[in-house]
Protein backbone atom coordinates (compact mmCIF):
# COMPACT_ATOMS: atom_id res chain seq x y z
CA UNK A 1 0.00 0.00 0.00
CA UNK A 2 1.23 3.56 -0.94
CA UNK A 3 0.55 6.84 0.67
CA UNK A 4 0.49 10.09 0.62
CA UNK A 5 1.00 11.40 3.49
CA UNK A 6 4.26 13.25 3.08
CA UNK A 7 2.21 15.20 0.30
CA UNK A 8 -0.45 16.39 2.40
CA UNK A 9 1.79 16.81 5.06
CA UNK A 10 3.83 19.45 2.69
CA UNK A 11 0.48 21.18 1.38
CA UNK A 12 -0.67 22.10 5.03
CA UNK A 13 2.73 22.64 6.45
CA UNK A 14 2.99 20.63 8.84
CA UNK A 15 6.20 18.59 9.82
CA UNK A 16 6.37 15.02 11.25
CA UNK A 17 6.86 16.04 14.84
CA UNK A 18 3.34 18.34 14.07
CA UNK A 19 1.38 15.53 12.48
CA UNK A 20 2.33 13.17 15.21
CA UNK A 21 0.61 14.74 18.16
CA UNK A 22 -2.11 15.48 16.47
CA UNK A 23 -2.79 12.07 16.00
CA UNK A 24 -1.44 10.62 18.72
CA UNK A 25 1.60 8.80 17.22
CA UNK A 26 4.94 8.62 17.82
CA UNK A 27 7.01 10.89 15.39
CA UNK A 28 8.82 7.43 14.18
CA UNK A 29 5.80 5.93 13.41
CA UNK A 30 4.81 8.78 11.20
CA UNK A 31 8.52 8.26 9.43
CA UNK A 32 7.46 4.56 9.04
CA UNK A 33 3.98 5.28 7.74
CA UNK A 34 5.33 7.63 5.34
CA UNK A 35 8.57 5.52 3.78
CA UNK A 36 5.96 2.52 3.61
CA UNK A 37 7.86 0.51 6.72
CA UNK A 38 4.42 0.83 8.49
CA UNK A 39 0.86 -0.08 7.63
CA UNK A 40 -1.49 1.79 9.71
CA UNK A 41 -4.46 0.42 10.96
CA UNK A 42 -7.74 1.41 10.20
CA UNK A 43 -8.64 4.09 12.80
CA UNK A 44 -5.36 5.82 12.44
CA UNK A 45 -5.73 6.23 8.22
CA UNK A 46 -8.93 7.68 9.58
CA UNK A 47 -7.67 10.63 11.74
CA UNK A 48 -5.12 10.92 9.34
CA UNK A 49 -7.99 10.88 6.36
CA UNK A 50 -9.59 13.23 8.66
CA UNK A 51 -7.14 15.88 9.83
CA UNK A 52 -6.33 16.65 6.25
CA UNK A 53 -10.01 16.65 5.31
CA UNK A 54 -9.84 14.66 2.78
CA UNK A 55 -10.84 10.81 1.97
CA UNK A 56 -8.86 7.60 2.94
CA UNK A 57 -8.35 6.57 -0.64
CA UNK A 58 -7.15 9.96 -1.37
CA UNK A 59 -4.44 9.20 1.03
CA UNK A 60 -3.78 5.73 1.09
CA UNK A 61 -3.89 3.06 -2.12
CA UNK A 62 -3.38 -0.13 -2.83
CA UNK A 63 -0.82 -1.30 -4.81
CA UNK A 64 -0.53 -4.30 -7.23
CA UNK A 65 1.06 -6.10 -5.18
CA UNK A 66 -1.84 -6.01 -2.52
CA UNK A 67 -4.41 -7.69 -4.48
CA UNK B 1 -20.39 -15.54 36.49
CA UNK B 2 -18.56 -17.08 34.23
CA UNK B 3 -19.82 -15.58 31.13
CA UNK B 4 -19.46 -12.50 32.14
CA UNK B 5 -16.08 -12.86 32.58
CA UNK B 6 -15.45 -14.16 29.11
CA UNK B 7 -17.59 -11.19 27.49
CA UNK B 8 -15.23 -8.83 29.58
CA UNK B 9 -12.63 -10.52 28.38
CA UNK B 10 -13.75 -10.12 24.76
CA UNK B 11 -14.73 -7.04 25.17
CA UNK B 12 -10.76 -6.21 25.98
CA UNK B 13 -9.63 -8.63 23.24
CA UNK B 14 -11.52 -6.24 20.97
CA UNK B 15 -10.17 -2.65 21.72
CA UNK B 16 -6.76 -4.85 20.94
CA UNK B 17 -6.10 -6.79 23.79
CA UNK B 18 -3.98 -4.68 25.16
CA UNK B 19 -1.12 -6.29 27.82
CA UNK B 20 -1.89 -4.24 31.30
CA UNK B 21 2.17 -3.05 30.74
CA UNK B 22 3.76 -1.63 33.49
CA UNK B 23 5.17 2.07 33.61
CA UNK B 24 8.40 2.72 31.56
CA UNK B 25 10.47 3.33 34.03
CA UNK B 26 10.41 -0.10 35.00
CA UNK B 27 13.09 -0.76 31.61
CA UNK B 28 15.44 0.87 34.24
CA UNK B 29 15.02 -1.11 37.15
CA UNK B 30 14.84 -4.37 35.01
CA UNK B 31 18.02 -2.76 33.74
CA UNK B 32 19.72 -2.10 36.94
CA UNK B 33 18.22 -5.42 39.06
CA UNK B 34 19.84 -7.34 35.89
CA UNK B 35 23.31 -6.34 35.89
CA UNK B 36 23.33 -6.08 39.92
CA UNK B 37 22.52 -9.79 39.46
CA UNK B 38 25.15 -10.40 37.07
CA UNK B 39 27.89 -8.44 39.04
CA UNK B 40 26.60 -10.40 42.17
CA UNK B 41 27.32 -13.66 40.54
CA UNK B 42 30.84 -12.69 39.30
CA UNK B 43 31.61 -11.35 43.50
CA UNK B 44 29.99 -15.37 44.21
CA UNK B 45 32.18 -17.02 41.97
CA UNK B 46 35.16 -15.21 43.60
CA UNK B 47 34.30 -14.84 46.79
CA UNK B 48 31.57 -17.11 47.19
CA UNK B 49 31.75 -19.52 50.27
CA UNK B 50 29.43 -22.97 50.97
CA UNK B 51 26.57 -21.18 49.77
CA UNK B 52 27.85 -20.37 46.39
CA UNK B 53 25.06 -22.43 44.56
CA UNK B 54 22.47 -21.19 46.54
CA UNK B 55 23.49 -17.64 45.90
CA UNK B 56 24.56 -18.54 42.11
CA UNK B 57 20.87 -20.16 41.47
CA UNK B 58 18.97 -16.95 43.42
CA UNK B 59 20.92 -14.69 41.42
CA UNK B 60 20.02 -16.37 38.00
CA UNK B 61 16.53 -15.99 39.07
CA UNK B 62 17.05 -12.50 39.76
CA UNK B 63 18.26 -12.20 36.34
CA UNK B 64 15.06 -13.56 34.43
CA UNK B 65 13.12 -11.51 36.92
CA UNK B 66 15.18 -7.70 35.47
CA UNK B 67 14.60 -9.50 31.90
CA UNK B 68 10.95 -9.88 32.40
CA UNK B 69 10.49 -6.55 33.92
CA UNK B 70 12.40 -5.50 30.72
CA UNK B 71 9.91 -7.12 28.71
CA UNK B 72 6.49 -6.30 30.11
CA UNK B 73 7.42 -2.42 30.68
CA UNK B 74 6.02 0.16 28.41
CA UNK B 75 7.98 2.08 25.81
CA UNK B 76 8.32 5.50 25.67
CA UNK B 77 6.57 6.03 22.82
CA UNK B 78 3.73 3.15 22.73
CA UNK B 79 1.55 3.87 20.11
CA UNK B 80 -0.08 0.59 17.69
CA UNK B 81 3.14 0.08 15.47
CA UNK B 82 4.96 -0.87 18.86
CA UNK B 83 1.74 -2.62 20.05
CA UNK B 84 1.78 -4.71 16.72
CA UNK B 85 5.32 -5.28 17.29
CA UNK B 86 5.18 -6.24 20.69
CA UNK B 87 2.98 -8.90 19.42
CA UNK B 88 5.18 -10.14 16.51
CA UNK B 89 7.93 -10.52 18.98
CA UNK B 90 6.34 -12.01 21.74
CA UNK B 91 5.36 -14.96 18.51
CA UNK B 92 8.70 -14.34 16.99
CA UNK B 93 9.95 -15.90 20.96
CA UNK B 94 7.64 -18.18 21.27
CA UNK B 95 8.15 -19.99 17.70
CA UNK B 96 11.96 -19.72 17.77
CA UNK B 97 12.35 -20.57 21.64
CA UNK B 98 10.06 -23.69 21.03
CA UNK B 99 11.76 -24.85 17.61
CA UNK B 100 15.33 -24.63 19.13
CA UNK B 101 13.83 -26.72 22.31
CA UNK B 102 12.55 -29.27 20.17
CA UNK B 103 15.40 -29.29 17.61
CA UNK B 104 18.45 -29.24 20.34
CA UNK B 105 17.96 -33.60 21.41
CA UNK B 106 18.61 -34.08 17.85
CA UNK B 107 21.54 -31.50 17.80
CA UNK B 108 22.63 -33.44 21.04
CA UNK B 109 22.32 -36.83 19.45
CA UNK B 110 24.27 -35.73 16.35
CA UNK B 111 27.32 -34.52 18.72
CA UNK B 112 27.16 -37.20 21.19
CA UNK B 113 26.41 -39.73 18.69
CA UNK B 114 23.25 -42.56 19.51
CA UNK B 115 23.32 -44.55 22.73
CA UNK B 116 25.13 -41.97 25.02
CA UNK B 117 23.16 -40.21 27.63
CA UNK B 118 20.98 -38.62 24.73
CA UNK B 119 18.55 -36.47 26.73
CA UNK B 120 20.92 -36.21 29.55
CA UNK B 121 22.36 -32.30 28.46
CA UNK B 122 23.01 -29.70 30.88
CA UNK B 123 21.25 -26.38 29.33
CA UNK B 124 17.71 -28.00 29.89
CA UNK B 125 17.38 -25.90 32.98
CA UNK B 126 14.88 -23.64 33.56
CA UNK B 127 17.49 -20.59 33.09
CA UNK B 128 18.06 -21.62 29.81
CA UNK B 129 14.77 -22.20 28.71
CA UNK B 130 13.25 -18.79 30.40
CA UNK B 131 16.30 -16.83 29.66
CA UNK B 132 16.25 -17.71 25.59
CA UNK B 133 12.38 -17.26 25.41
CA UNK B 134 12.73 -13.28 27.10
CA UNK B 135 16.43 -12.64 24.72
CA UNK B 136 14.22 -13.98 21.45
CA UNK B 137 12.05 -11.29 22.48
CA UNK B 138 14.03 -8.25 23.04
CA UNK B 139 16.29 -9.50 20.47
CA UNK B 140 13.12 -8.73 17.88
CA UNK B 141 11.78 -6.01 19.70
CA UNK B 142 14.75 -3.72 19.76
CA UNK B 143 15.96 -4.73 16.72
CA UNK B 144 12.68 -4.19 14.60
CA UNK B 145 11.98 -1.23 16.55
CA UNK B 146 13.88 0.95 14.77
CA UNK B 147 14.31 -0.76 11.48
CA UNK B 148 10.40 -1.28 10.90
Amino acid sequence: MKNTVHVQRAIHKMTQADLSKAIGVSRQTVNSIENNRYVPSTILALKIARLFKVNVEEIFELEESDE
Amino acid sequence: MKQSILKKFCEFEKKGGVFPLLPSSFKLIGIAISVIAILGMIFTYYYGDDHRVFFKDLLMHTILIGLFLIVIARDKNEDERIKNLRYRAFAFAFVLGTAILLLLPFINLLVNGFFEEVLEWEFQSFFFIMSSYLFYYLMYFETFKRQL
